[in-house]
């Protein structure tokens, strides 16, 4: 039973790996193929253990444009982890006699328990994460050079020869080992940047307060981009310190870690093969510094390096996005290159998710939440009580407290005092993204949608929540499970879309639409998390009065679904079309309560408004 | 018919017609990370090929050669030198001059293609080793050489020694020899201390090797940390006798202290004897021609008679030296195959830059021997040998103002 | 009791120019969100470059400071930093903040530190330099040593604290009382809102660079007499001001300031600290507060350092 299955997926994925082979595909294995001859043709200005050293970097690069292309992180500390990988897998071959391969991968490892565990600079601002990762390439290297010892002083440890993969250690047979270690990275890559992992990533690099309140887990992704990024950085060291014959600190010093980021910000850091590209071009640059300086009549060679620097500031202050997006769009319009997108064809893998059993009482009970911003009380005295399927409104003049009250709830803000109970379970101390895990989703007053992804993107981010197989290694393997839920989570984000009925512009980037139509992909995204509970932050803003009536139905839609709603209001009309309830917010308290019709003839409400439009 | 047409091919042969081959001779040296020891030793051998070059290039069996020297970086780092090495060899460099950068990394690479390396700077112990490697050679004034002189000297002093080094590379490497060279004598040791390499002020660690009741301070380190240990201990009012290896000599110092003259007075440093039995004559020649082809190494300070301090060239020797063994090596084996000359390194000696001969054999490879190490004092911002102890006190003083 | 007096009061002084690294630091971060990585050694190009017109590339000895050319190189070493702060600003950290783009002025105020690196020390060839004393210290006490509580004190020390702090003081007075400390806090505050009000950013923005860059080259040119000035000098300064302003989350410049003065005294006290005969030893003594550093903000992050979820 269980072969059969295997082979029905196996040919599954055959089938769709045909689908999706082109011609881009033949050219790129034509090149890995001219790449890995390349030693064999004895070409004379050509030297393989310099080339195979460049390979491994442009590996290690590759993997950190993961880092710093999607996720945003602009790290200065990926020579860190080389060093790490190259001086545990030199002592362990140098001093305990290891073969190359466990201790390499023992490097790799070392690599990834120091990325867990400075892992938390994954959590700051990218400045912040910037001047951590520039910490930490010193640390290692004042850390390498303090304690001889471990780095063999200013000699370094010597690596003895060892045999890889059962060959002798030749640079040739490292040039072999390092480009299939550079296509498995590149295709890895490229495999989690298309799928979820990827997807997230983006999202938080884009917005990330619309990310995190849509369930994504910040902390967790940003770490799990930085482990893999650490690890594959360590296992290019470990290899490529056999190949240098000796371990030195001088030679990993923060200067390294300044190259790679260079490399993948040279080549573009949004191109899976940018960094690669990046690590070529400057190659390049320090091969040409060396004529310029003498053309130049500059004295002695010492500086070949200032010159290369130099230049390399010139090329920066440049400016572009990086050459190999901009290689794509050239080709782009000899028609090369089409950016494929993954058919959006719903697969009948799809289930329909059987709704969560909720008790038959309240779906979402808050009791005496208070709020205060040093002395200044935002909100006090909060209670309200939503069942399922109900869609009760808040309203209030500009300072009243709503955003404030929708903060509370969602998680964004801890309380000082009162409680939140979801469903039976009490979510005061719960996170935003646990409470969106157990159901309880929000909108975004400010920022609506993600720049650069496309409607059906942005609610896929949403989807995120639900995945089980969406993690990274399972997404770089194309396991059958991340597979299916890939397509299934593409249906169920169409879906969410068709309910809001945005099904048509699915493929539009966000940017290209109109500001009620990014606000309807908002909720589309919420929608998408699966909510019981879901809050909305003024869903009529902008919005003309001929479209008031669409999205009444788009909300009575969304209540047949058995999902409650809490609705933040400025727009009177859409409160009187679509809210069962009413609650009228001033200075922080609830001043009054019932349906819209007890609300409207209320005195204390008129006062709350000071004259305002009456309802 | 025939003999004449053989006499004919035999004349043809020689190398009257034919333009000259080359040799390339590497120099690997620290262009990026420590520029003067590279401009050092590049100047000394420049130098000994200018030389040989200019008259009409060496001959080798039966033809005329010119050196050309080929200059590799190393950056300070071991793996450069490893790079620069693979490179040499496959540009058929018949030696490689070095530093000492990586020679642990690189001798082993350059042994399979019987390739010699020669370190004209590093004395670190270990290094060299003719059994296990015969293609390394030295010639520089070694750490333990030094190390053991130093207290060959002071301990029969009946001085109590403050054993102090910093913590840069040549501090610690130099640390192990002085605590082997001391190890024998444990109470003429007084203290032992690690000194920052980039200090601002160092009184605190003076006042406590002060208070250890030192009588002599052997300070092994570079020449900031021997400057800050001159300021700290002479501002104490503490007239302490200061030891130290060849960095006492390094121009810092006196550029440093330059307003007290009487505070580098009584530093006395160990390095390799620059001059012979013969006397200072060829030391000065060399000194002149070196002079004369890339200027005076001024100091940058005056004496009390107002006349400006030079620098004798001393580590420029070194490869300069090399060269000319290395040269004889090849007359010698008559061909420019390093299979050949490698074994020839281990019979030939020449006159090195000051009149002593150098040579090497197959149980010594160090160009300069424990015997070879002298002790100079400075005296009103100039260095002149020792009058108590045997060998220094053989030598004259070279000239050092202009 | 006289070592822990040494310990103190060199390390104050050595703490003193980090404390006015870290407030650049600090200063740069909260005006533009930026973390200038090339700010150590462009104070580095100014020492140099005042050395260059000293002497050339020759050995400068320390009675150079009696020449009269001596203020002259040390005004031209200010302007080449003001100047290279302010280029650096314009050239490679304005295109890239219009853009949005972090790596970008990421990478090019780096690429400016490494640049000016490399030229130093192919300029220069020895391994260490002696700067000369702008002031006659050693003509106080014992060739500028005093005896305080028995311990043996550099009179520069005090100068250079005094010197830190009142540059500290200063600009703090600065930005709470002028015009241009006003323009700076708008800017940091809100800097389109400063913009709309009519108040020049770029401008003002790239002046504060340029001043940041001139407080800490003072205080460098005030401590490095002292030691063995080399290309790794401001590179090494600059650091240790990153690590202080680090450690209090680009708060604000006075207290990284203060954070500097902490960093330079546990250093000093690393360096020297003897329990018996067990020396904890000089290679702790950067390593250490690295480590301290980077586990805190990893571990304990601040509100303002965490990436924005709301």
């Amino acid at each position: 039973m269980a072969a059969g299955r295997t082979r029905t997926e196996l040919g599954r994925a055959l089938a769709d790996a045909r689908a999706a082979w082109g011609s881009p595909a033949w050219v790129a294995v034509a090149a890995i193929a001219l790449a890995a001859a390349v030693p064999f043709l004895s070409l004379p200005w050509v030297r393989v253990d310099a080339l195979a050293q460049t390979v491994y970097l442009a590996v290690t690069a590759t993997a950190l444009g993961l880092l710093v292309g999607t996720a945003g992180l602009p790290s200065l500390g990926a020579g860190a982890f080389v060093a790490v990988g190259a001086f545990t897998s030199a002592l362990l071959v140098a001093r305990e006699d290891w073969p190359l391969e466990p201790a390499a991968l023992a490097g790799a490892l070392a690599a990834l328990a120091a990325a867990l565990v400075f892992g938390g600079v994954v959590r700051l601002r990218p400045a912040f994460v910037a001047a951590s990762t520039w910490a930490l390439a010193w640390l290692v290297w004042l850390g390498l050079l303090a304690f001889p010892s471990i780095s063999g002083g200013s000699q370094g440890l010597i690596v003895p020869d060892r045999n890889l993969l059962g060959l002798d250690a030749t640079p040739t047979v490292h040039f072999e080992v390092a480009l299939a270690l550079l296509v498995l990275t590149a295709l890895g890559i490229a495999a989690v940047r298309r799928g979820a992992p990827g997807l997230e990533l983006t999202a938080l690099r884009q917005a990330p307060p619309l990310a995190v309140s849509l369930g994504v887990r910040l902390g967790r992704r940003r770490l799990g981009a930085f482990a893999a990024s650490a690890f594959v950085a360590g296992l290019a060291g470990g290899l490529s310190v056999q190949l240098a014959a000796v371990a030195d600190p001088a030679s990993y010093d923060p200067f390294l870690s300044f190259k790679l980021l260079v490399a993948v910000l040279l080549g573009g850091a949004a191109a899976t093969l940018g960094p690669a590209a990046g690590v070529a071009v400057l190659g390049l640059i320090a091969l040409a510094s060396g004529p310029l300086a003498r053309a130049l009549q500059l004295p002695l060679e010492r500086f070949d390096a200032a010159v290369a620097a130099i230049l390399l500031v010139f090329v920066l202050a440049l400016g572009g996005g990086g050459i190999v997006p901009w290689a794509t769009r050239r080709l782009a319009h000899l028609g090369w290159f089409q950016r494929v997108r993954p058919s959006l064809q719903v697969t009948d893998c799809y289930k329909e998710e059987e709704r969560r059993e909720v008790p038959g009482g309240l779906v979402l009970h808050a009791q005496g939440l208070r709020k205060a911003y040093g002395g200044v009380v935002a909100v006090d005295a909060l209670s309200l009580e939503l069942v399922p399927g109900e869609a009760a409104a808040l309203v209030g003049p500009n300072g009243s407290g709503k955003t404030t009250a929708l903060r509370l709830l969602s998680g964004a803000v801890a309380a000082d005092a009162g409680q939140v109970v979801l469903g039976d379970r009490d979510v005061t101390t719960a996170t935003p993204s646990e409470r969106v895990r157990l159901g309880i989703a929000r909108t975004l007053q400010t920022v609506t949608t993600f720049p650069e992804l496309t409607a059906l993107e942005d609610v896929l981010v949403g989807r995120s929540v639900r995945r089980r197989y969406g993690g990274g290694i399972r997404t770089a393997l194309a396991t059958p499970n991340a597979r299916r839920e890939t397509a299934a989570s593409e249906g169920a984000a169409l879906e969410a879309l068709a309910l809001v009925g945005l099904r048509d512009v699915a493929d539009v980037e966000t940017q290209a639409l109109t500001t009620s139509e990014r606000r309807l992909v908002a909720l589309a995204a919420a929608l998408a998390t699966e909510p019981d509970v879901l809050l909305v932050d003024e869903l009529a803003a902008g919005v003309g009065a001929d479209e008031l009536e669409r999205l009444a139905e788009v909300v009575a839609r969304i209540r047949s679904g058995g999902i409650a709603l809490l609705l933040v209001e400025h727009n009177l009309r859409l409160v009187r079309l679509v809210s069962d309830r009413v609650l009228v917010l001033a200075a922080g308290h609830v001043v009054a309560e019932g349906s819209v019709e007890e609300v409207a003839g209320s005195d204390a409400v008129r006062q709350a408004y000071l004259g305002a439009q009456t309802l | 018919m025939l003999a004449g047409l053989a006499v004919l091919a035999a004349g043809c042969g020689k190398s009257t017609g034919s333009p000259p081959g080359k040799i390339v001779l590497a120099v690997d040296v620290p262009v990026t990370g420590s520029p003067y020891v590279a401009q050092t030793i590049r100047n000394g051998a420049g130098l000994a090929v200018d030389r040989l070059n200019g008259g009409g290039g060496i001959t080798v069996g039966d033809r005329k050669y010119k050196i050309v020297v080929k200059l590799y970086d190393n950056h300070l780092s071991a793996r450069r030198a490893v790079e620069n090495t693979r490179r040499a060899l496959s540009a058929g460099a018949v030696a490689i001059v070095t530093d000492g950068t990586g020679v642990p990394a690189t001798w082993q690479l350059a042994r399979k293609d019987s390739v010699p390396i020669a370190i004209t700077y590093d004395g670190a112990t270990g290094l060299v080793d003719p059994d296990t490697r015969p293609n390394v050679f030295r010639i520089a004034p070694t750490n333990h050489a030094i190390a053991f002189r130093l207290a060959e000297y002071t301990i029969p002093k009946g001085l109590k020694v403050g054993l102090l080094h910093d913590d840069s590379a040549y501090g610690q490497e130099g640390a192990k020899d002085v605590d082997s060279a001391f190890s024998a004598n444990p109470k003429s040791v007084a203290t032992r201390m690690t000194l920052p390499a980039v200090a601002t002020d160092l009184s605190a660690q003076i006042l406590r090797a002060r208070r250890s009741g030192a009588t002599a301070l052997l300070v092994w380190g570079q020449p900031s940390t021997i400057a800050a240990v001159l300021t700290a201990a002479r501002t104490m009012g503490w007239n302490v006798p200061v030891f130290t290896p060849p960095t006492g000599a390094d121009p810092y110092i006196r550029q440093r202290l330059a307003d007290h003259p009487d505070w580098v007075d009584g530093l006395t440093f160990a390095s390799g004897r620059m001059t012979a039995e013969v006397g200072a004559a060829p030391f000065k020649a060399f000194q002149s021609q070196y002079e004369a082809t890339y200027g005076a190494d001024k100091v940058g300070v005056t004496n009390s008679k107002g006349k400006q301090v030079v620098q004798p060239p001393e580590f420029a020797m070194y490869p300069y030296d090399f060269v000319n063994v290395l040269v004889a090596a090849l007359t010698k084996a008559g061909s420019v195959d390093p299979h050949k000359v490698l074994p020839e390194l281990n019979q030939v000696t020449t006159q090195g830059a000051n009149g002593d001969e150098r040579g090497f054999n197959e149980h010594n490879h160090e160009g300069v021997v424990d015997d070879d190490i002298y002790f100079a004092r400075f005296h009103d911002m100039t260095y002149s040998p020792v009058p108590d102890d045997p060998l220094s006190s053989t030598l004259p003083t070279i000239p050092q103002t202009r | 009791m006289t070592i822990a007096l040494q310990v103190l009061v060199s390390g104050l002084a050595a703490g003193g120019v980090y404390g006015l690294f870290a407030a650049g630091y600090s200063l740069m971060y909260r005006l533009t969100g930026i973390v200038n990585f090339a700010f150590g050694d462009l104070v580095g190009l100014g020492i140099f470059a005042t050395l260059l017109v000293l002497a050339g590339t020759t050995p400068v000895t320390q009675s150079g400071a009696h020449e009269p050319r001596f203020v002259g190189a040390l005004t031209v070493g200010l302007i080449v930093c003001v100047a290279a702060g302010i280029g650096t600003y314009v050239g490679l950290v304005q295109p890239y903040l219009s853009r949005g783009s972090t790596i970008g002025w990421v990478a090019g105020t780096a690429a400016v530190a490494f640049a000016i690196r490399a030229v130093i020390g192919a300029t220069f060839q020895r391994s260490s330099y002696v700067f000369p004393d702008p002031l006659p210290f050693h003509r106080v006490g014992n060739a500028g040593f005093i005896k305080v509580a028995g311990a043996q004190v550099e009179a520069r020390a005090f100068f250079v604290i005094g010197l830190a702090l009142a540059l500290a003081l200063g600009s703090v007075w600065l930005l709470e009382r002028s015009r241009f400390g006003r323009a700076l806090r708008a800017v940091s505050d809100d800097a389109e809102g400063a913009r709309v009000v009519g108040v020049p950013v770029d401008l003002v923005v790239a002046l504060a660079f340029g001043l940041a860059g001139a407080l800490a080259m003072i205080a460098a040119i005030a401590a490095a007499p002292g030691e063995a000035v080399n290309a790794n000098t401001g590179t090494l300064l600059g650091l240790k001001g990153l690590i202080a302003a680090l450690a209090v989350r680009f708060g604000p410049p006075l207290w990284a300031f203060a954070a500097g003065l902490v960093l330079g005294v546990v250093e000093a006290a690393i360096a020297n600290v003897h329990l018996g005969s067990w020396q904890l030893g000089p290679s702790y003594r950067e390593v250490l507060p690295l480590l301290f550093v980077l586990v805190l903000i990893a571990v304990w992050p601040s509100r303002d350092a965490l990436e924005e979820r709301e």
